[in-house]
């Protein structure tokens, strides 16, 4: 411990502590010579007050003189300080704060946010900050929010403060010592000290690797901005996809310094569609639960799983989307039966949708002849599979469900020569010859752009190349048209699509059995037959999707290149207008969870969705603080310390800087001081009344 | 004390005034036996006669005597005065009166008598009277009590300081003569009240001891002192039968005077 001083001069009195012990030696030099009657009782009585006045004597002596010298010290303002280097009074001071505004400090405890009283803890500061101080702002989450080097621009500061709202992102300390750090070479002179205020969570202290390079002499003080409370939040959410019936899933969740149960619900379109109870163990394990719901609605609805609120709303919350599966029927007309269903040109088409049965897919299969029987307008796609020539009624009756805006699938095959003529006013496509050549099937660069495109892309680990044509009818699309599937090299077109007015049609120019090519062998091939009926359908899912963190862009790409500008509606319900470039978003304003809709001008449904969540993975819920090693380590060579959410942390922060004020010790020694002389001063023994002769004396 | 008065000595063919303390000196004839049956309490029958006064003053001259506080007369003066005056009274009423002056011895005596010239002479010793020497009681009291042959009134006017035991075997040797013994003490208010201030260097006037104290560190255990070693006289006198009156320095002599004659007016 060392000392300084606020008022030195005032030390030049200290030898008047001596002033008493000095008045005394003088009083009692020369004792005063006085006769007496007889010394008889003034002996007796020395003998027995001698070493109880001696006492009191010495004690009050010894009072005056500290008193004396309290009020000396106690005028000449001593500051202790308990290490080295304390700041002396004439030394200014620029002061950092760096404001935590993760999502972790919206955590609420008697009614304020962590943020809330660290906001209160900086203003502390700043009333009692000295008139050449200068104190700045690093506001940070996992990145710095925002930066305000020092001045003695207070009101600037207030202001700043004030407006310093949470945001939905995670802690990472390490950008905000940088920045910091930087700041505080700058400064070439006073004091310098950083005040961190936080939740001081563990998880935003992990990955700093390095010490921050802070100038020599600047104190670091940790401000626990509110107490560690307990928390539970929603960590992950699966869906079960391609379920027409119900909303089914799966959610975890996770509890820190907590465990029991907690009631959780699931809400579809804003509606309530399942609740229960989940038992979350200790120690933070997660825990899932598994709901089921009926879909009500077609097409998408955004929902969100919700735990029963906490001191952390943030990650209590789960927000997700839901495409149901549309439901469609397809009339499969087979022109070639085949002597066993295993030979019929639809053995591999029925397959395919009978898997997709249970999505909604509805399928008949008949033969040609018997397609004047049929009510086309039942159906909303028809496949003609190798169809045999078509009469004219047959022809007429196609023609006539296409224009009224059902899909038309027609695959190639042996009849398709014969039948040319008839097909040609149906189909996408101009024939051409038929071919033999064995070739690999790939995507076309034009499928990349299409909804129908991305989702055969999607099947991961699935190799076109491995599939091969032996035989295939040559095409030429027709104006407005384009492939889906070509062949690899070559780059002829195999699968074609064209929306006119008069429908959507669609021409395979191989067939679907394993006559011409091994596609119906494939695990694709459900797939593709699935996206091609949903688009001959009119079903297709043109309404993207997808599954965000906060700060994650959301990109997508439209299947209108003319397609300029769109319109998002923010979960806040804030809508603004984002550019579309060459038919493909990029929005990255996703730092608010929730549910984003895009709608292309004049568009009343959206086009796509997104939902935004906070990450949870990274343990931000979790509130156990940074450890004491843990910050040793990262200021080894700085004096720092850390202050408990109880404590107002500009005291600490005073007392650490300037050192302790002894002027309320010094002062209530002078009190003390003072009693001791009032109480010394006074006999020892009631004082008596002095009595008068006769006056009713002698017995 | 004006007027004839009654004797509380005994006597023959005398009216019964009352009972008091037997002391060893009685004759066992003047015991109250019936008293003594009903209270196992030794009490002699008292009877008076008319008779003139013989008082003695014995005035204490020793170094004590001479203190005199500030602004104060010295309590020789003022016993002197006090002597004085009583002198005059008792001679005025026609009565006897005597004189003696000790300290560690009699210096002077004067029998008791009557008369002008008597008074005078008294008076004069009085005025001249030097103070000095320790004090002896018992060797005093002894002394006087064989310089009067006859019973009286002796009035032993002191500061009291000396020793109470031997005071008080002192003045029995006076109480077997048979005589009615007061003690008058005069003290100076810093003997009694000890209000003085200061760190001193002590002297005691007969003896030339010298020690060093603080006065006011020592003023409330004097104070309580001074109490106890009063009653303890108070107490000692009364066993004896002796009538004690106190009088200080700092009141008037004239109204210490008053209270000392009306209260031996009421005492009969």
């Amino acid at each position: 411990m060392n000392f300084t001083f606020l008022s030195p001069a005032f030390l030049w009195a200290l030898p008047l502590a001596l002033g008493p012990l000095i008045l005394h030696w003088l009083s009692r030099a020369k004792p005063r010579p006085r006769v007496f009657p007889s010394l008889e009782l003034v002996r007796a009585a020395l003998k027995s007050q001698i070493y109880r006045s001696r006492l009191q004597n010495i004690l009050l002596l010894i009072a005056r003189c500290l008193l004396l010298a309290a009020l000396a010290l106690l005028f000449s303002r001593p500051m202790m300080h308990w290490r080295r280097g304390g700041a002396s009074p004439d030394q200014q001071l620029s002061l950092l704060f760096l404001l935590d505004v993760s999502y972790s400090m919206d955590a609420r405890s008697a009614g304020a946010s962590a943020l809330d009283r660290a906001r209160q803890e900086a203003l502390a500061f700043i009333d009692r900050a000295g008139p050449g101080d200068r104190l700045g702002l690093v506001a940070f989450s996992d990145k710095v929010e925002m930066t305000l080097p020092p001045s003695s621009d207070f009101e600037k500061l207030r202001g700043a403060l004030q407006n310093l709202k949470t945001t939905w992102r995670p802690t990472r300390v390490a950008p905000a010592l940088e920045v910091a750090s930087q700041m505080l070479a700058g400064d070439q002179q006073g004091q310098k000290a950083v005040v961190v205020l936080s939740d001081l969570a563990r998880n935003g202290w992990a990955e700093i690797l390095s010490p921050p390079r802070f100038p020599a002499g600047t104190r670091v003080l940790l401000k626990e901005a509110g107490p560690a409370m307990s928390n539970a939040g929603v960590t992950g959410l699966r869906l079960l996809e391609g379920r027409a019936e119900a909303l089914e899933g799966s959610f975890t969740a996770q509890a820190w310094e907590t465990s029991g149960p907690r009631a959780w619900r699931v809400s579809l379109r804003q509606n309530t569609v399942a609740q229960g109870s989940l038992t979350l163990p200790a120690g933070g394990q997660t825990a899932s639960a598994v709901f089921r719901a009926a879909g009500k609605g077609a097409g998408l609805a955004a929902g969100e799983v919700s735990l029963a609120p906490d001191v952390l709303a943030a990650d209590d919350k789960f927000f997700f989307l839901w495409q149901r599966p549309p439901v469609f029927s397809v009339l499969v007309v087979s022109g070639a039966p085949g002597l066993s269903p295993v030979q019929d040109e639809s053995f591999y088409l029925m397959s395919a949708l009978e898997e997709l049965s249970q999505r909604g897919v509805t399928a008949r299969k008949i033969f040609q002849e018997d397609l004047l029987k049929q009510d086309l307008a039942a159906w909303d796609v028809v496949a003609l599979l190798n169809p045999m020539p078509l009469n004219q009624q047959a022809a007429a009756l196609l023609s006539a469900h296409v224009k009224k805006g059902g899909g038309l699938l027609v695959t190639a095959g042996d009849n398709l020569e014969k039948s040319a003529a008839s097909l040609a006013p149906l189909l996408p496509v101009r024939l051409l010859s038929a071919s033999r050549s064995r070739e690999a099937l790939r995507l076309s660069d034009a499928a990349q752009n299409r909804d129908v495109g991305r989702a055969l892309s999607e099947q991961n680990g699935f190799e076109w190349g491995r599939v091969t044509l032996n035989q295939r009818q040559e095409v030429e699309p027709l104006p407005g048209a384009w492939p889906l599937l070509v062949t690899g090299e070559s780059g002829r077109p195999v699968l074609v699509l064209r929306r006119a007015d008069a429908g959507p049609t669609a021409f395979l120019a191989t067939s679907v059995d394993r006559d011409w090519t091994n596609l119906p062998a494939k695990p694709a091939f459900p797939v593709l037959c699935r996206e091609i009926l949903l688009w001959l359908a009119g079903r297709q899912g043109n309404t993207g999707r997808a599954a965000l963190t906060v700060d994650q862009p959301f990109e997508w790409t439209f299947p209108d290149p003319l397609l300029v500008a769109v319109t998002v509606e923010r979960p806040d319900g804030f809508t603004e207008e984002a550019p579309v470039r060459a038919g493909r978003l990029r929005y990255d304003k996703t730092q608010d969870p929730g549910v984003y809709a895009i709608r292309a001008r004049a568009s009343q449904e959206p086009v796509a969705w997104f939902a935004v969540n906070v990450n949870a993975e990274n343990g931000e819920g979790d509130p156990a603080r940074v450890s004491e090693e843990r910050l040793g380590e990262l200021f080894p060579d700085i004096e720092w310390a850390w202050v408990p959410a109880e404590q107002p942390a500009v005291e600490v922060f005073n007392e650490r800087l300037r050192g302790k004020d002894m002027a309320p010790l010094l002062a209530a020694l002078v009190l003390s001081f003072l009693i001791m002389e009032i109480l010394f001063s006074l006999p020892w023994r009631r004082r008596e009344t002095p009595s008068h002769a006769l006056a009713g004396e002698a017995g | 004390m004006a007027g004839r008065h009654r004797s509380p000595h005994a006597g023959q063919a005398l009216e019964f005034v009352g009972h008091r303390a037997y002391t060893p000196s009685d004759e066992y004839r003047r015991i109250d036996w019936k008293v003594f049956a009903k209270t196992d309490r030794w009490v002699v029958r008292e009877q008076q006669e008319d008779t003139h006064l013989r008082a003695t003053l014995l005035i204490d001259t020793s170094r004590s005597m001479d203190y005199a506080g500030a602004g104060r007369l010295s309590k020789t003066r003022y016993a002197g005065i006090l002597a004085a005056a009583l002198s005059y009274l008792l001679t005025h009423n026609q009565e006897a009166v005597g004189l003696g002056l000790f300290n560690d011895k009699l210096e002077e005596f004067f029998p008791p008598r009557g008369g002008a010239a008597h008074l005078a002479r008294l008076l004069e010793v009085l005025e001249e009277a030097p103070t000095g020497g320790g004090t002896n009681a018992p060797a005093v009291l002894e002394a006087a009590g064989q310089r009067l042959p006859r019973r009286g009134l002796v009035m032993l006017v002191s500061d009291f300081w000396a020793p109470l035991d031997s005071l008080l075997a002192g003045l029995r040797t006076l109480l077997a003569r048979r005589h009615e013994v007061a003690a008058l003490q005069v003290l100076d208010p810093d003997e009694r009240d000890f209000s003085l201030s200061g760190d001193f260097r002590w002297e005691d006037l007969e003896t030339g001891a010298v020690l060093r104290a603080d006065a006011e560190e020592i003023r409330e255990t004097y104070r309580r002192l001074m109490r106890e070693r009063q009653e303890k006289l108070r107490r000692g006198l009364a066993s004896l039968g002796v009538d004690f009156y106190e009088f200080d320095t700092a009141l008037p002599l004239e109204k210490s005077l008053s209270l000392f004659l009306e209260r031996r007016m009421n005492r009969g």
